[in-house]
């Protein structure tokens, strides 16, 4: 139900953009992802569950500005015994973490764009993250906001309708904060941009 | 419009694709065992316990407060539990005492209980006493532990942050030579919670019963004799 709550705020948040700017170019993409980091030491698998918005809008011949929300779960699940201190528990951990990137982007482009156009570009904003681990019939959970930055290469790729295709590779990283260990990982984003 | 339409299928249609396939958890009622164990460190470390006693009922833990919030369980795994600890005490070398002297009483005392309060969460706090009226809002409800003269099992210093609900088995062994006179109390040196949902079928019941108990005592290596 969440989830299905992010998606809707995601959706009225891309077409309302839309509706204010028909200057602006955006994008939906299908994110996977490799946790890396503390994430992966909680959820090691590679995530092929994600997907994203992004937005842009020219300020220059070759720089937009912009921004990006997105959402990358990462889950694992781990049989065993886990001592801590002086306490042992047995069953099986299923462990998962909800990223939920939002950020405030600039990107710098080369070349033309008619053509094959690679761009580089920074995100600085905030992630989401919900670290969750369920064991038997309890769980323990830590949801906060973290502080955000994302580097990130990519290119546009132009085709003959009304869109074109975007590639990006793009590392999240979300600082420690309060009871939740740093969020990161590093994205491969496939999408169209309209 | 149109690049409004065409964005609209695209999201939605990748928000389908995604939303299919969100990660699972448990799919079988053995993925939800647990067993957790806690110990006393500063006990273990000075003492090598050898005796025991044992009550020969299995205590009920019930919600005194609130008579609506307990399950009626069935007591016929009572026995069968009981003799599984018996028997996994022994394989670490304990020797039981049959009859209960409190002049001269054995090492430790080993508790046996069951939930019966459903829909609960019992968070143990380190540091927090929590039977025989230091349950807030509980209550210890000990029927059949006779010869403890007042004592309730309490709070050694054991430190657990965990949930048990109905059903779950809670084996704790308290330190009977060093009693905590003023306050009634036993410390507790170690505990174990085994918390499954139980099946249709006795024989796979038992066989949880009889699997987790024992995980719970080869977890605890400091037990052995």
């Amino acid at each position: 139900m969440k989830t299905l709550r992010y998606i809707f705020t995601l959706a009225i948040l891309a077409f309302s953009l839309q509706f204010l700017s028909a200057q602006g170019r955006f994008a939906f993409t299908y994110n996977t992802a490799l946790p890396l980091g503390e994430t992966a030491e909680l959820a090691g698998k590679y995530s092929f569950r994600g997907a994203g918005i992004e937005g842009r809008w020219a300020v220059g011949s070759s720089f937009d500005i912009g921004f990006n929300a997105s959402w990358n779960v990462f889950y694992e699940s781990v049989s065993g015994s886990f001592t801590e201190g002086n306490s042992t528990l047995t069953g099986t951990q299923y462990r998962y973490v909800n990223a939920y990137p939002v950020m405030f982007t600039a990107y710098k482009s080369f070349g033309s764009s008619e053509s094959f156009q690679p761009y580089i570009g920074l995100g600085v904003g905030a992630i989401k993250a919900d670290h969750r681990k369920e064991m038997g019939l309890w769980y323990v959970d830590a949801n906060n906001w973290h502080f955000g930055v994302a580097p990130e290469i990519g290119a546009v790729i132009p085709t003959w309708g009304s869109f074109d295709f975007l590639i990006s590779i793009r590392y999240n990283y979300g600082a420690k904060v309060k009871d939740s260990p740093s969020v990161s990982y590093l994205g491969l984003n496939l999408g169209v941009l309209l | 419009m149109k690049r409004i339409r065409i964005s609209l299928t695209i999201f939605l249609g990748i928000m389908l694709m995604i939303s299919g396939c969100y990660p699972g958890g448990p799919e079988y009622l053995s993925d939800y065992d647990l067993i957790a164990t806690e110990y006393s460190e500063e006990y273990w470390n000075a003492n090598s316990p050898s005796t025991y006693y044992m009550p020969d009922s299995l205590g009920w833990i019930v919600d005194r407060e609130d008579l609506d919030n307990n399950e009626d369980l069935t007591r016929e795994y009572d026995a069968f539990i009981l003799g599984e600890v018996a028997e996994n005490m022994a394989l670490q070398g304990y020797q039981r005492i049959a009859d209960l002297d409190v002049e001269n009483p054995p090492d430790v005392y080993v508790f046996t209980q069951a939930l019966a309060v459903k829909n609960t969460t019992v968070s143990w706090i380190p540091g927090y006493p929590w039977y025989g009226g230091y349950y807030p809002g509980w209550g210890g409800y000990y029927p059949g532990y006779p010869g403890y003269g007042g004592y309730y099992p309490g709070w050694g210093g054991v430190p657990v942050t965990s949930s048990y609900t109905t059903g779950t088995i809670l084996i704790e062994m308290g330190d009977a030579k060093n009693l905590d006179e003023e306050n009634k109390i036993i410390n507790i040196v170690w505990t174990a919670g085994v918390d499954g949902i139980l099946g249709s079928s006795k024989a796979s019941n038992e066989q949880f019963v009889s699997q987790s108990i024992e995980q719970a005592f080869n977890q605890s290596p400091y037990l052995k004799n």
